[in-house]
């Protein structure tokens, strides 16, 4: 995650601001915070559902527990499945009321209650396999493979803190060494981990990978945090044995490690022909500051108009972004948008639906990465749709838009609502990188569709490597008056359109 | 009314755990149907033992709701309007609610001492867990070394100072950083002030117990409610008097097998307590570990299979004294089991004399 302080203030801001629904617009998405009992921490490192429909959470500080929701944000009852602390939950998998999987700092674990009295029995290690330096911020998380095995990202370590003199797993003098570091195995790596804990280390380059998710055509997603070798937070493709920028983690790739050289002192345009690059890029400041958890809305419209769109949490922030993918040219790319930006606290780290689709909770920690924000809450659907860019495709000569209203066509015909800019970021041992090299781009041809659902914008110099960010004008409204909630995207050219 | 600083210095690991003291006295029996079911939905606001800590206690006589057994099924099934008292009905069976207010009927009159004041400073709320002989606490953590050698350590891999790197230049500047002191693979566990050990799951050991206290752990998860990084080593302080620190090589050796390799495969809750299971080579251990009467005793009780050939423990000869065992041939520091000792087997490990 990013070393990034919230100050207390101006989080204090946010949350008054974000309280108020935008004005003369019905509410699309109602948030509510769920109350647990005071004598719990909720640092939320887990979140599932039973087939039953009881919601489970997992945390750092209590253990796990389990309740049906309730219409009352403050009546959920709450019952403990587990009041063991286990090393800091960082994943959850629900497999049923009686069996959850978590992964923590040591270890992936299968708790069941064998009794089935609702209170768990048995705490047995499925894979141990990575190591272990002593340093707080060796986070990892996970996905369900799908055939009964697990992806897991694992963090490095961070420069804010120690290793131990006694390690879990080989310690590498030069591993140790930078910002971000891996003095252990395998920090920085996504690894594969079958149903009988077999650990397969599967890509690397990571920095701080606290979002995994498998999508529904069953490619694998991994969100990272900006910061060395990391100019702005990715959202990537993984693809196996793929190396994705950071490079601390290449200490433990024997083919690297037995070329002796030392991975912080590659030059960076080295590393850079090495680095498959991200398919997002989520901007730090005025996009996210810290992705988490990615979804995939398969709610089939229950949740709104974005069904199939990737939802991500913001631990520095106040935020859920959406996320719209394409493959061009046989590679993943896409936009980012804000999603939902009022009555949010921070820390938003892992999300899950509810089994109606029509709720998505949003479990909160931020963990000494800044002011606290540990706690619940959960996003539903009123039924109103929000006006709103629904996507953003690439086109050979610019990008197609679709709206989930009709636009106020006049306005959306008009190449000054259309700001337009290209930038990218640089990756070195820095933390982040302004942007660089940013030139503005114009609008050209605009057609908007007779229906107003859709627009295609001409767009003259685009190149791939560069973020494209779009502006729209506030004059760009709908058909019947509602003001764009979010007018601001950042679609990543990885290709052009052949 | 308490006062906010009080309620939250109130807050206990809320805890249902299965509730039963497992010590080294006679089996307890099993939990009836209505206490199974208090300790998984009621014990969260009312306490594991009814005393009260959001919701009021049940033990007294002070009835908010009525006190007959038809007055607690009703106040259960509908629940308490606006004072966070759930319609338990949508929830649990009506058996599951007839056993719950029997239990609760019974609880009636027993004027334990509230809840409140009872839980106070044994709470994940602040820095400072704490549990119980009731309700033992089990955290995996980092955790000190408390003086334990490398001699114990065998399984870990030794941190080393390392280059400094600065990371505002990108390169190594001139001296180099040490590791701090601090093993990554603990199991703490509290029984309360009677007992508290730290287990190794790397090394599948007990490497120290205590008593009197459980764990300081502000530096790893920030004072009071949390959310500060308090410093940079992340290493909780032990809190109260030692009472035993292993020390020399692993003392189990297995009759005909050089192997003792540890494997920690993890661990099960005997009526709450834990039960830690691993393999020393080919030999599966299971290993529950109780107060004994005195603080600091630990009654280590161990269950092994696959040792065909029985189990020799070879102490080491400073530690001997403190530890006993039921079964066996002692001949100074080196236990012999045989095959059948070895199937079942306690250790008692006393505090060290002072």
């Amino acid at each position: 995650m990013n070393v990034h302080i919230i100050p207390a203030a101006l989080s204090a801001a946010a949350l008054v601001l974000a309280l108020a629904v935008p004005l003369g617009a019905e509410e699309s998405y109602h948030v509510e915070t769920i109350s647990f009992p005071p004598t719990v921490v909720p640092e939320i490192g887990g979140l599932g559902f039973t087939s039953e429909g009881e919601l489970v959470v997992a945390m750092r500080r209590f253990g796990i527990l389990m309740a049906k929701p309730t219409a009352d944000p403050a009546a959920f009852p709450w019952r403990a499945f587990s009041s063991d602390l286990l090393h800091n939950i960082c994943g959850l998998q629900v497999v049923s009321k009686r069996e959850l999987i978590v992964s923590s700092m040591d270890e992936l674990t299968r708790i069941t209650d064998g009794d089935g009295d609702g209170i768990a029995d048995s705490y047995q290690t499925i894979c141990s396999a990575w190591g272990m330096s002593g340093n707080y911020h060796e986070t990892n998380t996970i996905a369900p493979d799908g055939s009964g095995g697990w992806w897991m990202a694992i963090g490095t370590a961070s420069h804010n803190g120690s290793v131990f003199t006694n390690t879990r797993g080989e310690f590498s003098p030069i591993g140790r060494r930078g910002r971000n570091f891996s003095a252990v195995p395998w920090k920085g790596w996504i690894a594969h981990i079958d149903a009988k804990g077999a650990f397969t280390p599967w890509a690397k380059g990571f920095r701080a990978p606290n979002g995994i998710a498998v999508g529904p055509d069953g490619k694998l997603w991994v969100t990272d945090n900006q910061g060395d070798w990391r100019g702005a937070s990715p959202l990537f493709h993984i693809q196996k044995d793929h190396f994705y920028g950071h490079p601390s983690s290449l200490v433990w790739e024997p083919a690297f490690a037995a070329t002796g050289q030392d991975p912080l002192m590659l030059p960076v345009a080295e590393i850079e022909a090495m680095r498959t690059p991200a398919a997002v890029e989520f901007p730090e400041g005025f996009m996210c500051n810290s992705p988490s958890e990615p979804i995939f809305d398969q709610t089939g419209g229950r949740f709104g108009p974005f069904a199939g769109q990737m939802i991500v949490g913001d631990v520095a922030g106040t935020r859920l972004l959406r996320v719209m993918l394409e493959e061009v040219d046989g590679v993943m790319q896409g936009a980012c948008v804000h999603f939902v930006t009022h009555g949010l606290r921070a820390g938003n780290n892992r999300l899950i639906f509810s089994p109606d689709g029509a709720t998505l909770f949003t479990g909160q920690t931020v963990r000494g990465w800044g002011a606290p924000s540990e706690s619940l809450q959960r996003v539903t659907f009123t039924g109103t749709v929000p006006f709103e860019v629904k996507t953003m495709s690439l086109r050979k000569d610019g990008f197609a838009f679709t709206f989930t209203k009709p636009v106020d066509r006049t306005a959306a015909a008009d190449p000054t609502c259309w700001k337009l800019s290209k930038y990218h970021f640089g990756n070195t041992h820095n933390y982040g990188s302004p942007p660089l090299d940013t030139m503005a781009l114009s609008a050209g041809a605009i057609v908007v569709a007779p229906d107003g659902l859709s627009a295609t914008v001409a767009v003259v110099g685009l190149e791939t490597g560069r973020i494209v960010q779009v502006d729209l004008d506030p004059r760009v409204k709908s058909a019947d008056g509602a003001t764009l909630e979010h007018p601001q995207l950042c679609y990543k050219v990885n290709r052009l359109r052949p | 009314m308490t006062s906010l600083p009080i309620l939250l210095a109130a807050m206990t690991g809320l805890a249902p755990l299965a509730a039963v003291a497992a010590a080294d006295a006679a089996p307890v029996p099993p939990p009836s149907p209505g206490r199974t079911v208090f300790v998984t939905y009621c014990a969260t606001c009312h306490g594991p033992e009814g005393a009260g800590l959001i919701g009021p206690n049940l033990t007294d006589t002070v009835f908010l709701h009525g006190g007959t057994r038809e007055d607690i099924v009703k106040t259960i099934s509908k629940g308490v309007d606006g004072k966070g008292m759930p319609a338990w009905e949508s929830i649990l069976n009506k058996e599951q609610i007839s056993q719950v207010a029997d239990h609760a009927f019974a609880l009636i009159g027993k004027n334990l001492p509230s809840g409140m004041v009872a839980a106070m400073g044994k709470t994940t709320v602040t820095p400072f867990p704490k549990g119980s002989a009731v309700q033992p606490l089990l955290l995996r953590t980092f955790m000190p070394t408390q003086g334990v050698g490398d001699e114990v350590l065998p399984h870990y891999h030794r941190g080393l100072a390392a280059a400094k790197y600065s990371p505002e230049k990108g390169t190594d500047v001139a001296g180099s950083v040490a590791p701090v002191e601090g093993l990554t693979s603990g199991i703490a566990v509290s029984f309360g002030d009677g007992l508290a050990y730290c287990f190794d799951a790397t090394e599948c050991r007990l490497l120290y117990t205590w008593s009197g206290g459980f764990l300081d752990m502000t530096k790893y998860w920030g004072a009071g409610a949390g959310g500060s990084r308090a410093g940079n080593d992340y290493v909780p302080v032990v809190m109260g008097t030692p009472a035993y620190v292993t020390h020399g090589a692993e003392p189990v050796e297995i009759p005909g097998s050089a192997d003792v390799t540890p494997r920690f495969t993890g661990y099960r809750k005997v009526r709450g307590v834990p039960q830690l299971e691993y393999h020393l080579g080919a030999v599966a251990f299971a290993q529950l570990i109780t107060p004994g009467t005195a603080p600091g005793v630990a009654i280590c009780a161990i269950t092994t299979s696959g040792a065909v050939k029985g189990l020799v423990y070879h102490f080491d000869p400073q530690l001997s004294a403190q530890i006993t065992c039921d079964k066996g041939r002692r001949d100074g520091a080196v236990l012999t089991l045989d095959a059948a000792a070895a199937a079942a087997f306690t250790l008692t490990i006393v505090p060290v004399a002072r």
